[in-house]
């Protein structure tokens, strides 16, 4: 073979190669020479194993084909049967055709099926060919691989369904049916369950592809593909989002794109451009881009222009202004490139631009606020409110929620909670502050109390600007809860507050070494170094002085720098007024000069900032350091370098403050030294400054007093003064006037005030600056000269009985004010060195009972007296006789008399009074025992005395009755006079035993109407001899505390005798009365009888003695006994006046 | 309604038993008794002790012929060997004779004597006057109230 032949027939086996068809080449012998890999493939050979095979080894031609093939015709074809490898036969048509010198082309058209998997075989996915039965007729590897089994013979001649899942079916089905009605050609991706040959399940998409068979139409074939698309999806999905983000960028950005080229025409320039500018596309093309530019920046910018287009510089940007059609300027930011063509050269520059006028408007307002802001912002912004003109409340983030205890602050009745959860006393003023913030625009603060029902009062700071908000003017309050730290920042803040105040200080104070210790902590930590030194520059020495350093050793430095000092890289700096980095000294040459100096310091890299003020005046120098080289990347050096402008606020306020505290020292110093008390008040916050002598008058210290209200260190009764004079000093008055003050040990003081207005800082007269000497001194002394002016000390020196003054004071102290010579003479000596002195402190403990019973006297006012008894050796020694009463409302006399010669004779007499007391003691018992033996006789005698009297008045009757007959009249008299005598010794018997029962009797007293028993028992006697006339008397309203029943006995004993002995009286009168004699009650019972001799007086009560003979009155004589015993019982007397024939009185009294 | 006591009237089986030291008293009460036309059998007893004996058919009463319990009681109060009250104080707490009635008849008016009497369960007090005459109207009441009017429970139980 030719060479050339070779590379005709290598020509051709590259293009069998390519075709996707079965194909082979024979040669002139039917011997195949090459066959395709598609063909190979198709009927699972290798490509190799073919050649040199007759074409008869691999097909079965119809009969009448004759071997070698050769076709004329293109169209032409040849039916024959391929056998596989496995032993399948596919019909083929065969075409031919010739190539040269006898080699063919045979072309094996193989049905559709075995075309379509070919191409699905080349392909990624899995796919399977199903027919009108849903019968699987063939599966790529891919397939057989997804499902996990063997072979495809495990998938031929199945039902599709056999390898979908169970949910999933139905959709099988369903998209089958829709393409049958012709519906669509192909269907959409289906999510589709899969059975897989291990019995595992995948979730995959499936799709379906109809294709029809061009040769006959109803051999339809169905393709199901699946792929997994939860890949692509997100891909997808990714890609799409991409798309959108940059679209809406470039929508967004509306960047602006010009090009010029070497001369600077404008070559194009889009939209936006056109837009800034102000005109036309056509207007601006092939113009000369300097003429937009600003006159004063044109040299710059054609300088800048020729650099880039010269090729000096790649690139460029910068902001530069342009001039509008309207003669306006804006800001852009330029991002400048060359364009080189392709063999290098310098066509123009493309440029994109920014419009930021606005955004740099923007930032400079953000810069100004947020400088401010910044501080509060980072370190406890916690709520941010939004407040409308009208004052409702547009929004509320969270925390301002969480603080105000609420939920859903914009919500139409959130106004008036606001109101509502806002304490009282701070509403006015959150209204007002709202006010202001929305006049003003600028910021405000203010702090309130947030007093939400039931929960504990909640402090908040509350900062407010004017912001707009949704195109409306709102004022926007940044709400920090300071609830923890009020109470040491109430204090701190007060006493700074009033402190300022009086220095004329127009900003509050805050701590300052903490703003200066945060400022460098921060940026050290934030940016690595090992230390910084913040120097604020004082103006008036023209030098910087070290504020605060941050890990370096301050005595290593100077204290001051002099601004003009050229030894000092800090003068340095401060003249560059621009910041320095060097990040090696050693090997910096704008370090030279200084280098030995911050070598020594241990200085090797460094970063100097110098701050300057909106008038670019020096305020400080922020020196950063490091003690190894470092590199400060541009971004770094831009940060630090914003410090110059961006701490100035901070920095200004920070030499203020430190002025501040050098006033508060000297302040201080002067309040000390003052050997007053000082004191300043707000008429809303009470004490909010006392000085150090102040707190020695009240007793109470600085930190006490913080929490204290001024009512808690006046005494009640002068709060009235101390309104009248806030109200002196409410309108610019200052006055001088005395008040009591209560001390910690709870000591009243006189003080005399001296006060005058107390002003804020814009000369708003809040409260008052009060001086305080303690007066309690002198006023002890004003007190008794104005008793000495009532004349009454000369009195007092020279009475007999002895007089101490005694002061009361709150709660429970005694001052002995005075005390006159006698009471030194009957007290003690000593008592002249108590004067002045607090009793409760200085006298004996024996003594103390006294001021308990002051203290009664102040209570009460009543006065108390007592005494008190010293003995010695059993007999007093001194006695004390005290009255305490009040002669002031604090002010006890107490006077004192010697009674000790009365204490001696009353000692005595108790003495004899306890012996006699033995004695009576004694004979009570003596007595006591004769009473008993008298009541054992008594009783006795009931008995055993009548008993006999019975025998003798009983046989004397039964000798009467049984032997009358045998006694004559003599006898029977006899007998009588036995009987008679044994009764009327019967009666005696009772008598006597009457006498004792009333001795033995316990006295019952009460009020007894006597004259109404005296009436009961006349009444009965009369009734008993109704016959008789007798005028009875009888005085009404005679009454006596007495034994009721005891009293009618004697009564009835007298009247009685009274009755009987006016007997034989005609005109008989009886009669009771009572009347005073020497002031003693003494009642009578009197009648105008027989009388009898005075003589006989004295045997009138002794019993069973009678003044008359029995035949003449009845009576046993014991009657008169029992009377006398009863009145005596009552310690009463009684005796009786009487004449023979004129009648008798019987007096007693009764003792009450 | 009119009580009119006449001999005969008065069962004699009802007993009435005098509980009495003094022998005057014995001879005088009877005779009180007599004259009052209450003429029951009339059991004396010389002090508390014999009278528990009598009522108990202990001692020398153990052969007695009489049985049952008296009608009523009288008893003085001062006596040997055993007081009225000690007496009154055992046949209360003695469950068959707990219901004889008892009649005090002493010549002691003391108040804590008649408190102390009504107090151990005495049924009625008398005290004796030294008229003879008045002894025998208060022993009449006495025989018609407690041996006529009154219903005393049967067998002393």
């Amino acid at each position: 073979m030719s060479s050339s032949m070779e590379d005709e027939l290598h020509k051709w086996i590259r293009i069998v190669d390519a075709l996707i068809e079965w194909a082979m080449i024979v040669d002139s012998n039917s011997r195949i020479v090459h066959c395709n890999s598609a063909l190979a493939r198709g009927i699972g050979v290798a490509q190799g194993e073919l050649i040199g095979l007759g074409l008869g080894n691999i097909l079965r031609f119809d009969s009448g084909v004759e071997l070698p093939i050769t076709l004329v015709e293109p169209s032409e074809s040849i039916q024959a049967i391929i056998m596989t490898r496995e032993g399948t036969a596919i019909e083929t048509d065969i075409r031919s055709a010739r190539v040269r010198e006898g080699y063919s082309v045979l072309i094996l058209e193989t049905p559709k099926e075995m075309e379509i998997l070919q191409v699905l075989d080349q392909g990624l996915n899995a796919a399977v060919i199903i027919n009108n039965e849903r019968l699987i007729i063939d599966a790529n590897q891919r397939m057989v691989d997804m499902l996990k089994l063997h072979s495809k013979s495990e998938l031929v001649g199945h039902d599709i369904l056999d390898f979908i899942s169970k949910d999933h079916k139905d959709r099988v089905i369903n998209a089958l049916e829709m393409m049958t009605r012709g519906e669509s050609d192909s269907g959409d991706w289906l999510e589709m369950g899969i059975v897989r040959g291990d019995g595992s399940d995948m979730l995959i998409d499936m799709k379906l592809m109809e294709n029809r068979s061009p040769s006959s139409s109803d051999s339809r074939l169905i393709i199901a593909v699946f792929q997994d698309h939860s890949e692509i999806r997100t891909a997808l999905k990714r890609a799409q989002e991409e798309i959108h983000l940059v679209r809406s960028y470039l929508e967004i950005a509306g960047v602006i794109f010009i090009a010029l080229d070497r001369n600077a025409k404008i070559t194009f320039i889009n939209s936006r451009g056109c837009d800034v500018l102000g005109y036309s596309y056509d207007e601006l093309i092939g113009k000369s881009w300097f003429d937009f530019v600003p006159a004063n920046a044109v040299d710059d910018v054609r300088r800048m222009f020729h650099k880039l287009i010269n090729g000096k510089v790649e690139g460029v940007r910068l902001r530069r202004e342009i001039v509008t059609k309207e003669m306006g300027k804006r800001l852009i930011e330029w991002n400048t490139v060359i364009v080189k063509d392709e063999k290098g050269l310098i066509q123009g520059l493309i440029s994109s631009g920014e419009d930021i006028t606005e955004l740099i408007e923007a930032q400079k307002k953000l810069e100004e606020s947020e400088r401010k802001y910044r501080s509060v912002i980072e370190q406890s912004l916690t709520g941010i409110v939004i407040i409308a003109n009208d004052g409702e409340i547009l929004f509320g983030n969270p925390a301002i929620e969480a603080f105000l205890g609420m939920q859903e602050l914009s919500s139409p009745s959130t106004k008036e909670y606001m109101q509502r959860v806002i304490h009282p006393e701070d509403l006015d003023r959150f209204e007002q502050f709202v006010r202001t913030c929305m006049r003003e625009g600028s910021h405000q603060s203010i702090r309130i109390r947030i007093d939400n029902e039931g929960r504990n009062i909640r402090w908040l700071e509350l900062i407010g600007n004017r912001v707009s908000f949704l195109q409306e003017e709102v004022v926007q309050i940044v709400a920090i809860d300071i609830t923890q730290n009020m109470k040491l920042e109430e204090a701190m803040d007060r006493q700074n507050r009033a402190i300022a105040s009086i220095a004329n200080a127009t900003i509050k104070l805050s701590n300052i070494e903490d703003i200066g210790e945060n400022l460098i902590r921060g940026i050290v930590s934030a940016y690595e170094f090992d230390g910084g030194v913040l120097r604020l520059y004082n103006q008036k020495k023209k030098c910087f002085e070290v504020a605060k350093s941050i890990g370096m050793n301050r005595h290593i430095f100077a204290d001051k720098v002099p601004l003009d000092d050229e030894m000092f890289f800090t003068a340095y700096v401060a003249r560059m007024r621009k910041s320095v980095f060097s990040e090696d000294i050693e090997t910096d040459p704008e370090i030279e000069k200084y280098r030995n100096r911050l070598r020594s310091m241990g200085v090797r890299s460094l970063a100097s900032i110098p701050i300057l003020d909106e008038h670019n005046e020096l305020l400080a120098i922020l020196n950063l350091f490091n003690r190894k080289p470092r590199e400060f990347v541009p971004d770094d050096k831009k940060f630090l370098r914003t410090l110059e402008r961006g701490l100035s606020n901070l920095i200004q306020r920070l030499i203020i403050e430190r002025e501040l505290i050098l006033s508060e020292e000297q302040l201080r110093r002067v309040m000390t030294d003052i050997d007053e008390g000082v004191i300043i008040a707000e008429f809303e916050n009470g004490l909010i400054f006392a000085n150090d002598k102040f707190q020695e008058i009240i007793g109470y210290d600085a930190e006490e007093l913080a929490k204290m209200t001024l009512r808690d260190v006046i005494v009640s009764d002068d709060y009235g003064l101390i309104e009248e004079e806030n109200v002196k000093r409410a309108n610019g008055e200052s006055s001088v006037f005395k008040c009591r003050m209560v001390t910690k040990n709870g000591e009243i003081r006189t003080v005399r005030v001296s006060a005058v207005p107390f002003r804020d800082k814009g000369g708003q007269i809040i409260g008052s600056i009060s001086i305080i000497s303690d007066l309690t001194g002198q006023i002890i002394a004003d007190e008794m000269r104005r008793i000495s002016e009532l004349k009454f000390r000369k009195f007092f020196e020279n009475l007999p009985i002895g007089v101490q003054f005694i002061e009361f004071r709150e709660p429970d102290r005694f001052f002995l004010v005075d005390v006159n010579q006698a009471a030194v003479q009957i007290m003690s000596e000593k008592l002249e060195k108590f004067v002045g002195t607090n009793l409760k402190e200085t006298v004996p403990p024996s003594h103390k009972e006294f001021l308990e019973y002051y203290l009664q006297v102040i209570g009460s006012g009543k006065p108390w007296h007592g005494e008190r008894v010293i003995e010695r050796n059993g007999e007093v020694s001194v006695a004390i006789e005290s009255h305490a009463f009040l002669v002031l409302p604090n002010l006890l006399a107490v006077t004192v008399i010697d009674i000790t010669e009365r204490a001696r004779t009353r000692r005595e007499i108790q003495r004899m009074n306890e012996q006699l007391g033995e004695l009576v003691q004694f004979r009570t018992a003596e007595l006591e025992e004769a009473n008993r033996e008298l009541e054992a006789f008594a009783y006795s005698v009931s008995h055993d005395l009548r008993a006999p009297l019975r025998s003798v008045d009983g046989f004397s009757k039964a000798i009467l009755e049984d032997y009358e007959t045998i006694l004559d009249e003599t006898g029977k008299d006899y007998l009588h006079r036995l009987r008679a005598a044994a009764i009327r010794m019967g009666k005696m018997i009772d008598d006597i035993l009457r006498l004792s029962r009333v001795t033995r009797v316990t006295l019952t007293r009460d009020k007894v109407n006597l004259s109404r028993i005296v009436r009961e028992i006349m009444g009965r006697l009369q009734n008993s001899e109704s016959e008789r006339l007798v005028n009875v008397v009888i005085e009404e309203g005679a009454f006596a505390v007495c034994d009721k029943r005891l009293i009618t006995i004697a009564l009835q004993n007298l009247l009685e005798n009274a009755w009987k002995y006016t007997r034989k009286t005609n005109d008989a009168v009886i009669q009771f009365g009572q009347r005073d004699e020497n002031g003693q009650r003494v009642f009578f019972v009197k009648d105008n009888g027989i009388g009898f001799d005075m003589k006989y007086e004295d045997r009138l009560f002794t019993p069973f003695q009678r003044l008359h003979a029995l035949g003449d009155f009845e009576g046993t004589g014991i009657g008169l006994s029992i009377v006398k015993r009863i009145i005596n019982k009552h310690g009463g007397r009684i005796w009786a006046r009487s004449s023979i024939g004129d009648g008798t009185t019987f007096f007693f009294t009764l003792s009450e | 309604m009119n009580f009119v006591v006449k001999k005969g009237d008065l069962l004699e089986e009802k007993t009435i038993l005098l509980v009495e030291d003094n022998q005057d008293d014995v001879i005088l009460t009877k005779r009180a008794l007599k004259k009052a036309n209450i003429l029951n059998k009339i059991v004396v007893c010389s002090d508390g002790i014999e009278a528990l004996e009598y009522l108990r058919d202990e001692g020398e009463f153990s052969n007695k012929e009489t049985q049952g319990y008296p009608e009523v009681i009288l008893l003085d109060l001062k006596m040997p060997r055993m007081s009225g009250i000690e007496f009154l104080k055992e046949i209360r707490n003695d469950p068959k004779l707990r219901f004889i009635p008892v009649v005090i008849l002493t010549s002691s008016k003391e108040e804590q004597d008649v408190i102390e009497s009504y107090d151990m369960g005495a049924n009625s007090y008398i005290r004796k006057p030294v008229d003879f005459d008045q002894f025998v109207a208060a022993i009449q009441t006495l025989g018609l109230y407690w041996l006529v009017l009154n219903i005393a429970p049967k067998g002393g139980t």
